[in-house]
């Protein structure tokens, strides 16, 4: 057993004795990932059980490595399901996370999202903060 | 060797904690605070669900009926209500008014219902039915409505 093991590390020595020359190191150091919201808080007033309220459109600017992918990820910390949020200002709104990929292009890129509110679901005032977060999806090698 | 193999580990583990460090310092986050004041829903209660004024006859004088409404909304709100009839025969005092509400979100308010006898002919059944409305006044929301059956 132990010469088995031996006979891979002697051929590992070798190599590494053998090593001389040259090679070069490429990488490349992709920029920060950086995120700017538009807007810091909505007040949606005065609110009571069906009300209609009007959906409040909000946008921010992601700016990434040219070319590279990254994943945006909208989240909320509403337990009660009354935020909702949407990519679209009228179909889709959902008290769940939003996740989508983009591909950077080196500048501010500018993307939306809707909040309205489930009114219906309201018992007590809403008080709750909205996370939007950028993270490379993949970094090359 | 076995000091070979814990090298080997140490590096292992030491490339994955590198790179769940990069990922962490490419993520960036904002927040943004959403709030909105719920308002109490409004709700009206009636003391009495049915006036049963018996027999009475054409021109026949009757007591006013006390109906207590009682309301729960917003603390502090104001209030606008209004009780209307579907009939004619119906007479009612104090249709209309406004409150606010206590600091507990509580009020309430009286009417009275008494009947117009002088066109009542022999043998007529009536059945009315008078309606409370009550709204916010600064707030713009539906009325909440109550019923209340009005027999003689």
């Amino acid at each position: 057993m132990n010469k088995a093991l031996l006979v891979p590390l002697i051929f590992l020595s070798t190599l590494l004795s053998a090593a001389d020359g040259q090679f070069y190191i490429n990488g490349h150091a992709a920029k920060d990932i950086s995120i700017s919201l538009g807007v810091s808080s909505i007040n949606f007033g005065d609110v009571y059980n069906d009300s209609q309220v009007e959906s409040v459109l909000v946008d921010f600017y992601v700016n990434a490595e040219d070319s590279y992918d990254y994943r945006v990820k909208i989240s909320n910390d509403d337990s009660n399901g009354v935020l909702q949020m949407s990519r679209s200002s009228s179909t889709g709104y959902t008290g769940e996370n939003i996740t989508y990929i983009n591909t950077a292009n080196g500048s501010n890129q500018r993307h939306e999202f809707y909040v309205d509110l489930a009114t219906e679901k309201m018992s007590d005032k809403l008080s709750a903060t909205i996370t939007v977060m950028a993270l490379y999806n993949d970094i090359p090698e | 060797m076995k000091k070979l193999l814990l090298a080997a580990s140490v590096f292992t583990l030491s490339t994955s904690a590198m790179a769940t460090s990069d990922e962490l310092l490419n993520v960036k986050e904002a927040t943004l605070r959403v709030i909105a004041h719920y308002i109490q829903p409004l709700t009206v209660k009636l003391n009495l669900t049915e006036i049963d004024f018996g027999d009475v006859y054409t021109d026949s004088v009757l007591t006013d009926i006390e109906v207590n409404t009682l309301l729960t909304g917003e603390p502090s709100e104001t209030y606008e209500y209004k009780i209307q009839s579907n009939g004619v025969t119906t007479v009612l005092k104090n249709t209309q008014g406004t409150g606010t509400f206590n600091m507990d979100g509580f009020d309430n308010f009286l009417f009275f219902v008494n009947l117009n006898t002088t066109n009542l002919t022999p043998d007529q059944d009536l059945m009315e039915i008078v309606s409370v409305y009550v709204n916010y006044n600064e707030i713009a929301s539906p009325s909440t409505i109550q019923s209340l059956l009005i027999a003689p």
